[in-house]
């Protein structure tokens, strides 16, 4: 009787010992799944911090790159067809010296032309002082015929001093106008069309450019 | 006697060899949720990095159709310019000219 109630307590006392291993080995595992989970979120969040800053500094970092671009694309931009517009402009420009050339064609063969070379004659004549002048003309304005010598005492009474003209031998290849030399003195004045024009363009240009472009 | 200490030894074996199994498979459990933890940390920092080269990209586009528009409304005005300075060109043409061509037989 004795035996069999030690037998049922040793066997109450193995299960105990047994039941409460399994118990604690229930715990071990559950708080392991508790850490897992704790594992698995915590890294889920760092990540997606980190990655939300990165991303958020690589859309900056986009944005930035992409609006350095444009501004320098946008200036290149401006600088071009601010190019284009002065271009534009000069050409505009430019085309009034051009129709004045086809005029200044037309101008030569008229008899106001002539008498303004006779005073272009006269004036080089002053500029000189007198003396021994060469006068070249182009090769139409030599055939015109001028009275040079007429011209030569009208001034030698106004300056009061010899004054002799020579037409030279060589035509000019100019427009008209023509080009004076004297000879004591070895300098000359340059009446030719295309000087006077270049000269006076230098001086008009820019009036010339703001009558052109004038909303008056 | 040595019966009793004997089964009672065994059952204290046992119990151990229980719990040195769920301390195994603890140590299992956490081994596989940091491998997991790493392949899931690593899915979701791709994928919002994806969404953000897609969101840079459009921002990017987006810049870039603004700066055509500024370029083309530049060359617009530009053009406008060139025509209104070419119309007073022309309404003006014959003055400047007449300017100029006044002064060419005067040295």
């Amino acid at each position: 009787m004795l035996f069999m109630s030690l037998v049922g307590d040793l066997d109450k006392l193995v299960s105990a010992i047994i039941s409460k291993a399994e118990e604690e080995a229930k715990s071990v595992v559950a708080k392991a799944r508790e850490r897992a989970e704790g594992i698995i979120k915590g890294a889920i969040e760092e990540a997606k911090a980190k990655a939300e800053r990165d991303a958020s500094e690589l859309v900056k970092r986009r944005r930035s790159e992409a609006l350095s671009k444009r501004r320098s694309e946008v200036a290149k931009a401006r600088t071009e067809v601010l190019r284009k517009l002065q271009d534009h402009k000069e050409r505009l420009i430019e085309g009034v010296v051009e129709e004045v050339k086809r005029r200044v064609q037309r101008l030569v063969e008229s008899k106001e032309y002539e008498e303004r070379l006779v005073e272009m004659i006269k004036e080089a004549v002053r500029v000189l002082g007198g003396g021994t002048i060469e006068v070249k003309l182009n090769k139409r304005d030599a055939g015109l015929g001028l009275d040079l010598t007429a011209i030569a005492s009208e001034l030698s009474r106004e300056l009061g001093k010899s004054v002799e003209l020579k037409l030279s031998s060589e035509p000019g290849g100019f427009m008209g106008g023509l080009v004076a030399r004297s000879l004591e003195a070895g300098i000359e004045v340059d009446y030719t069309i295309e000087g006077i024009l270049e000269r006076k363009w230098r001086k008009l240009r820019s009036e010339v450019a703001k009558l052109l472009f004038s909303e008056t | 006697m040595d019966e009793v200490l004997k089964r009672i030894l065994e059952a204290e074996r046992e119990a151990r060899r229980i719990v040195d199994s769920a301390y195994e498979e603890a140590r299992r459990i956490e081994a596989e949720a940091r491998r997991e933890a790493e392949e899931r940390a690593k899915a979701v920092y791709e994928e919002i990095m994806r969404e953000a080269e897609r969101e840079a990209e459009r921002e990017a586009k987006r810049v870039e159709e603004e700066m055509a528009q500024e370029i083309k409304r530049l060359e617009e005005e530009v053009l406008a310019e060139m025509r209104k300075f070419e119309d007073l060109a022309s309404k003006n043409l014959e003055k400047a000219v007449n300017l100029l061509l006044s002064e060419v037989l005067r040295p």
